[in-house]
């Protein structure tokens, strides 16, 4: 039913219905002088006039007394909290209640997937330890020394050596005294670097990789000289460079995040619980 | 609080369920307490109904955007309160013509139109003069009136009806 066609029902169309618009009208105090005198004259002239002035008068006080047994089961006294929450209506609660679990359970579902999909997730890496560790150390020392050793030290020299500057996470590639052996296959020993490795992946490997009978290449002065300046040595490693733990491994930090939210959510669910039943119960 | 109850009331008779009246009280009061400083004056009483009335005009158009039971379903509801006319005659005779008419009338008002009911219970039930209806509603006086009278006009119905019924019962007594 559209507006227009609501107004023209709403409209009096009968006699009886202008009449108790009216009467209506008149009991309420709304009519002119004029209008009110007119009534009068009719209520005056009519039985079936005053009859329906005297129902619309019933109608009135029975239903003026109708709300007299209503009382609210409750104090609606607001308290901070609910005000505080713009909304802390039991509706909105219950609501967000709902939200807090279903995410909960979903987090947890993502969590269980993630797992048993990639087990490892959650094991500790030693290996990042054990090369972050290593070039700690090389952070450590003292830069002369550093200097020194890339250029005359030749037992020092591997540590940095470009392999040794890479962040690999393989164990053999922390250890300095295992530079690749004359004949070595490219990509063999455990100074290679792959892209299962992590860190700079294929580049670097190959970078790293002796050809054939090559001789090992000695690091070349300068470019340690300008590697190892007192500013170069001493700051802090940049990303995707020198930490392992930069490496591309950010999805094994996905399983224990997910466990966290789950167990937050479930914690904030039951806390919306509480709380809500608390303010159902004042 | 001094309007909890008859805010509860207009609620309840606009929604017909307890529950949804109560939840309905509690968002109106925490919505005036946050829009407080939107109250320029006047009626106090007006601006509060017209917060609850708001309240529960949208829970209605929620209730009629999804399928759900209609009011006049709640009439056997256990948890809608016992509403009691307080019974003013001493005489039993006109205790139950009494009782009958409010059950009579509770019935009617849940077959009204929603617009209609709000109006006819803001008017009858709370008091409200043409104006403070209109400013509650945001209807134009005419309409006020006019929806005022059809509403009365249905109660009116019913109370013949229940009046009949009495006097059928009278004179079914008195032939006996």
């Amino acid at each position: 039913m559209n507006r227009w066609q609501r107004r023209d029902l709403e409209a009096p169309s009968t006699p009886l219905e202008r009449l108790e618009e009216r009467l209506s009208a008149y009991l309420d105090g709304e009519l002119t002088d004029a209008e009110r005198s007119a009534v009068e004259v009719e209520l005056a002239a009519d039985a079936e006039t005053r009859e329906t002035l005297d129902d619309l008068r019933l109608v009135r006080s029975a239903l003026a007394l109708l709300d007299e047994g209503v009382r609210a089961p409750r104090s609606f006294a607001i308290t901070a909290p609910a005000v505080r929450s713009g909304g802390g209506s039991p509706v909105l609660m219950r609501r967000l209640e709902l939200f807090m679990r279903g995410s909960a359970a979903a987090a947890a579902l993502f969590f269980v997937v993630a797992v048993m999909n990639q087990p490892t997730l959650m094991a500790p890496v030693a290996s990042n330890d054990m090369a972050t560790g290593t070039f700690a150390q090389a952070e450590s020392a003292p830069v002369e020394t550093l200097r020194a050793a890339a250029t005359d030290d030749p037992a020092v020299t591997p540590m940095f050596a470009p392999d040794a500057m890479q962040p690999a996470s393989a164990p053999a590639r922390a250890m300095p005294a295992a530079p690749p052996t004359a004949g070595g296959e490219p990509g063999e020993g455990g100074v290679m670097g792959t892209a299962a490795d992590g860190g700079l992946g294929g580049d670097a490997g190959a970078l790293d990789a002796p050809k054939g009978n090559d001789v090992v290449p000695q690091p070349d002065a300068d470019l340690m000289n300008t590697m190892l300046t007192p500013e170069t040595a001493t700051a802090p490693a940049q990303p995707g460079t020198f930490r392992d733990s930069d490496s591309s491994q950010g999805v094994g930090g996905v399983a224990p995040a997910l466990a966290t939210l789950a167990v937050l959510l479930a914690i904030l669910s039951a806390l919306t619980a509480w709380s809500r039943r608390e303010e159902s119960g004042r | 609080m001094r309007f909890q109850d008859p805010l509860y009331g207009l609620t309840l008779r606009m929604l017909g369920s307890p529950q949804a009246a109560e939840d309905a009280t509690q968002e109106a009061l925490i919505r005036a307490w946050q829009r407080i400083d939107t109250f320029r004056g006047g009626s106090f009483k007006s601006w509060l109904f017209t917060i609850a009335a708001n309240q529960a005009r949208d829970e209605l158009r929620r209730r009629a955007r999804r399928p759900s039971t209609s009011l006049s379903a709640h009439a056997d509801d256990p948890e809608m309160p016992d509403i009691d006319l307080p019974d003013t005659d001493p005489l039993p005779e006109a205790q139950a013509e009494q009782a009958e008419l409010r059950a009579a009338l509770e019935a009617a008002l849940k077959t009204l139109p929603d617009d209609w009911r709000e109006i006819v219970v803001l008017s009858d039930v709370h008091g409200m003069d043409y104006r403070e209806i209109s400013e509650v509603t945001g209807l134009a006086l005419g309409t006020v009136k006019s929806r005022l009278s059809r509403a009365r006009g249905r109660l009116r119905e019913v109370i013949r009806g229940s009046r009949e019924l009495h006097e059928a019962a009278e004179r079914l007594g008195d032939r006996r």
